[in-house]
């Protein structure tokens, strides 16, 4: 946190820039949040209202209790919850290696992950699929009965963590550069190993890299429409794009609840920044270490 | 360093290579990349060679039988690369996603960066402010790019509405090119920036408070302190986003294809939808695997290009 | 005389036994009995609407009918969605067994090899319950691949009766009470109400004019005809009704059309049957439906392409799940399920099913099947995707006023045949 204090006219004016803005990044959503009130179906609407004339929650309500929402939900949770431990876990340590060591294979290793962004998504769609359907990983069976989870489910998280990884650890080695060794170096003279030096004190000191890490891991699991709506075929199963989907016909599409769904969908995203972007501006400050 | 010393390290070296020392020493980095790495190589390695095949081949509808039950290919060389770099609209289409690409990223770089900065200092109501400003983000991005959609249409949009009360008249967005590629512009820009405001927040928290205050004691001004503290101390952090926004936005294929799909059909293409339509629709599938390689050896060659020129200073 | 009886007896027995042995190439599963346990996959991309109201009752009943077999339903998506999902699964060895397509997906699915040919797994009797426009709809180079359930998906001049009495006979009625409804009540110098809405830049909707004036896409051999006379009145005319009677809103894509004539805002609509359940509903809208009126300079009515929704079975599956997917698909296309797809504003097409009251009686559904009478089946060739992709960009440019109707139709023709041959 920048430690300066600002003049007040300095501050009316941030105030009014970001007011501007947050109108600009909100109004569209808002729009959304309209549709999902205008009873029959509409898209669009002559009027600039937000609040359309008899405006209604019944799009919400033939949505949470008639369709299976909540169970795309759960599904949604599921998957995304592991694509945020295996994200996390994973692009933490590497991520860590990749700033710390040098060994053979490390450039490589870089250029590898970033290199794995850049063939269009579109194409990688139909060998992605016959290679988990060979690994069984579409099937529809369910593998743990307690939490509903399929091996098509595993056959997501394993696609949502790599897609997900490549950011997440080129983010955690950036921030990772930016802590001095000494730190380490202190920790190894005091008798603690490797990697208890990596977990216990420079770990700790990245959590806003890490907070990042899960949010993007969550987000790539969250979204993902592509894949999941190739392999999931049984209705349990449905994440929450896909049950969205669901809700669109070639032209009758319904919108209102298409606009609930995604307005629900936005909720826990929003709930997971506001708790986590805590560590997001927490305010470390390495002092200790300079002096 | 002279070629004899060069020499000398070198042949040191291989006399002294043993498998032990090399496993004691780097042990902890492999053991620690390892999982990531086979996670990755696994959903990547594999559908990239496919498509690899599928590239030197004329795979469409008409052959697709043969391939679903043998998977027996005709192989044509390179004609696919032949021909799609011969083709005048490749080169068109290479400039617009160019421009479409560069207008984004510092777009999303400069106000990410611009909007982090002020968050970060001591503002009444930032958190709020912060979590609203995600929302572009946070949206499900499907619906949101339709609203916009709807929000461009000439009569009814809410932008024109808007147009309208300034005083400036209405623009039909939607049906020229020139003026849907700002609408495309427009609606990727407003859906980019959160990402990047993210990641500068993320950055701005590495920065050690003393070089401010040492700034500071020197007399420099806020806006030098940006310019000598804050950016050079955020590039480790931005420096990924930035080369992974680019990526992305080359391959963004869901906002212009939503926005022409029946306004301007075929005319403000970028490489990524020309792909999917060439292969999603017209099953051109050998010609669309090596239309994609192309547009990875375009990346790759920017990619490793650009982190030496960053590398250099 | 013995020998010579004898000889024809043989002769008769001979023929006899050819004919037999030729006719059990015929195998009528519809008539054959499932012995095992069967689990069907069944892909489909209706609204949600259908699936509850229809499909799954219908499932069920089939189900309680046979025992041996389940039915598991799947919507996969839109039907861009069922089309590349079903390929893609197929590949990877997985997807459905039977999906519920338009009639269009006929041709990739035949050419890939993903689409079973019916005519020898179906028996005479079953082929004769159908009108006769329904298996040619679904048949490819002299084979049938699917079977249809609804006939139609066919635009129609829709009108709300709050704000017009009745539907005008002939274009240029059509133009004139349009105008008198295109008003710009609040005085702010925009058009509030419009006299007609429709879909301007989408060449589904083009292709109704486009019959009008007596054109057609394709020649007898299946190549692109879009340089014609016919092509450039049809784009005068559309360009006219944007830019000199000013009729319709100068941008408009299928949800605005759909969102204005929902609100009343719009007097007029071409749209389809799967639209009318929504209007009939719609609270500003008491719907009317009657043909697409007639051009003076042909003397034709509005020529909308005509398609429906059918099952296509995917090839080689066993012989068992052959036999429970044609008993399915009977079961779905008898006189009483169809029954149910009439009450739902679809036009059937099993033959018996135009006699229920439902479509005698009903004025909506009776302007339906009269403007099917007025359609043409939409070829289920995939070059059709060619001619589609050539027409959308020329169409939008003349709605922009970018190009003229002459250069358009030329523009369409050149990108057609460029098209067509890419897919080659």
């Amino acid at each position: 946190m920048s430690v300066k204090n600002d003049p007040t006219w300095k501050k009316i004016v941030f105030h009014i820039i970001l007011i501007i803005s947050v109108i600009i990044a909100v109004y569209p959503a808002l729009r959304v949040f309209g549709t999902s009130l205008r009873p029959g179906n509409s898209l669009h609407s002559t009027s600039l209202a937000i609040i359309p004339d008899n405006a209604t929650f019944e799009a919400y309500r033939t949505l949470i209790f008639d369709k299976g929402f909540l169970i795309w939900l759960r599904n949604s949770l599921l998957v995304t919850f592991f694509t945020v431990i295996i994200g996390v876990s994973l692009a933490s340590t590497a991520g860590y290696v990749f700033s710390r060591k040098r060994f053979p294979g490390r450039k490589g290793g870089l250029t590898f992950f970033l290199l794995t962004q850049m063939f269009p998504a579109t194409m990688l769609l139909l060998p992605m699929y016959i290679l988990l359907a060979q690994f069984g990983l579409t099937e529809q069976t369910i593998v743990v009965p307690f939490l509903g989870m399929a091996k098509a489910h595993i056959g997501l998280i394993i696609m949502y963590s790599s897609t997900a990884l490549p950011l997440c650890v080129w983010q955690m080695k950036g921030y990772y550069d930016t802590i001095p060794e000494s730190l380490e170096e202190a920790a190894l003279v005091d008798g603690l190993n490797q990697f208890q030096a990596f977990y216990m004190i420079i770990l700790p000191l990245a959590k806003p890299a890490l907070v990042i890490t899960a949010l993007f891991s969550f987000m790539t699991a969250w979204n993902e429409y592509m894949v999941a709506r190739v392999i999931m075929t049984d209705n349990s199963l449905y994440t929450l794009p896909v049950g969205l989907t669901n809700l669109a016909g070639q032209f009758n599409t319904a919108w209102a609840q298409f606009a609930a769904a995604s307005v629900l969908i936005m909720l826990p995203v929003m709930a997971i920044f506001l708790i986590l972007s805590r560590y997001l501006v927490g305010g470390l400050t390495l002092g200790g270490v300079k002096g | 360093m002279s070629q004899p010393d060069e020499n000398l390290r070198f042949t040191s070296a291989l006399s002294n290579f043993s498998l032990k020392d090399f496993w004691r020493e780097h042990k902890f980095s492999y053991l620690m990349l390892l999982p990531a790495f086979i996670v990755v190589l696994f959903v990547v390695i594999y559908p990239f060679f496919y498509n690899f095949r599928l590239a030197f081949s004329n795979l469409n509808m008409y052959n697709m039988r043969q391939f679903i039950q043998n998977g027996t290919l005709d192989y044509i060389g390179i004609d696919n690369f032949i021909q799609i770099i011969s083709e005048s609209s490749f080169w068109i289409i290479l400039l617009r996603t160019v421009v479409w690409t560069v207008i984004n990223v510092v777009a999303h770089v400069g106000f990410g960066i611009f909007y982090a900065i002020i968050l970060d200092r001591d503002l009444m109501f930032k958190s709020i402010y912060r979590t609203l400003l995600v929302i572009p983000w946070a949206i499900p991005q499907y619906i949101v790019v339709l609203i916009w959609k709807g929000m461009f249409n000439y009569r009814y949009g809410a932008v024109n509405l808007f147009l309208r009360r300034l005083g400036v008249p209405g623009v039909a967005w939607l049906s020229q090119a020139n003026t849907g590629f700002s609408a495309a512009l427009i609606v990727n820009i407003w859906l980019g920036i959160p990402f990047m405001m993210m990641i500068a927040l993320g950055g701005l928290q590495s920065i050690d408070p003393t070089f401010y205050e040492a700034a500071e004691i020197d007399g420099a001004s806020n806006w030098q302190q940006v310019k000598h503290v804050t950016l050079p101390l955020l590039k480790p952090v931005m420096l990924p986003a930035v080369i992974l926004g680019v990526v992305w936005t080359f391959n963004n294929l869901r906002v212009i294809y939503l926005l022409t799909q029946n306004t301007l059909t075929n005319k403000i293409d970028i490489l990524v939808t020309h792909v999917y339509r060439s292969a999603f629709e017209f099953y051109r599938y050998g010609y669309a695997a090596a239309f994609s390689l192309i547009i990875f050896v375009i990346l790759l060659v920017w990619a490793i290009s650009f982190i030496d020129y960053i590398n250099e200073d | 005389m013995r020998k010579s009886i004898i000889t024809i007896s043989i002769l008769v027995l001979a023929l006899s036994l050819i004919f037999s042995v030729g006719a059990a190439a015929q195998q009528d599963l519809d008539k054959k009995e499932v012995t095992e346990k069967i689990t069907l996959n069944f892909w489909e991309a209706d609204e949600e609407r259908i699936d509850n109201e229809i499909l799954d009752p219908l499932i069920k009943k089939f189900e309680n009918k046979y025992p041996n077999i389940t039915v598991e339903r799947t919507h996969a998506g839109s039907v861009e969605d069922l089309r590349q999902n079903t390929q893609t699964a197929y590949m990877g060895g997985q997807g459905p067994d039977v999906v519920l397509s338009p009639f269009d997906h006929v041709g990739p699915f035949s050419i890939m090899g993903l689409a079973q040919p019916l005519d020898e797994l179906i028996s005479q009797d079953m082929k004769d319950k159908y009108i006769d426009a329904a298996l040619p709809g679904m048949s490819l180079n002299g084979k049938i691949y699917g079977v249809p359930t609804t006939m139609g998906n066919h635009l129609m001049l829709m009108y709300n009766k709050n704000i017009v009495d009745e539907a005008p006979e002939t274009m240029s009625d059509l133009i004139e009470v349009a105008k008198a409804n295109t008003v710009d009540e609040d005085g702010d110098g925009l058009v509030d109400k419009y006299g007609l809405a429709y879909n301007l830049n989408e060449p589904f909707w083009w292709a109704a004019f486009h019959g009008g004036f007596g054109g057609w896409v394709f020649d007898e051999e299946y190549n692109p005809n879009l340089d014609t006379e016919a092509t450039v009145d049809t784009l005068e005319f559309v360009h006219s009704l944007k830019f000199e009677h000013e009729i319709v809103p100068r941008e408009s894509d299928y949800d605005l059309m759909d969102s204005l004539f929902k609100e009343g805002s719009a007097a007029f609509i071409i749209n389809g049957d799967w639209a009318i359940e929504g209007y009939k509903n719609a609270e500003n809208v008491d719907l009317g439906v009657a043909p697409i009126p007639r051009f003076e300079k042909t003397g034709k009515y509005g020529q909308p392409l005509t398609s429906g929704k059918g099952f296509i079975v995917m090839s080689q599956l066993p012989e068992q799940k052959q036999i429970a997917v044609i008993k399915f698909i009977d079961f779905m296309t008898s006189t009483a399920a169809q029954e149910l797809f009439v009450e739902n504003n679809f036009l059937p097409s099993n033959d018996q099913a135009y006699g229920l009251p439902q479509i005698q009686n009903d004025p909506i559904m009776k302007g339906s099947a009269e403007q099917l009478r007025n359609g043409k089946a939409i070829p289920v060739v995939p070059e059709m995707r060619g001619i589609w992709d050539a027409v959308r960009p020329a169409l939008q440019s003349v709605m922009s006023d970018d190009l003229t109707p002459e250069a358009a139709a030329e523009q369409m023709q050149k990108e057609a045949e460029e098209n067509i041959k890419s897919m080659q």
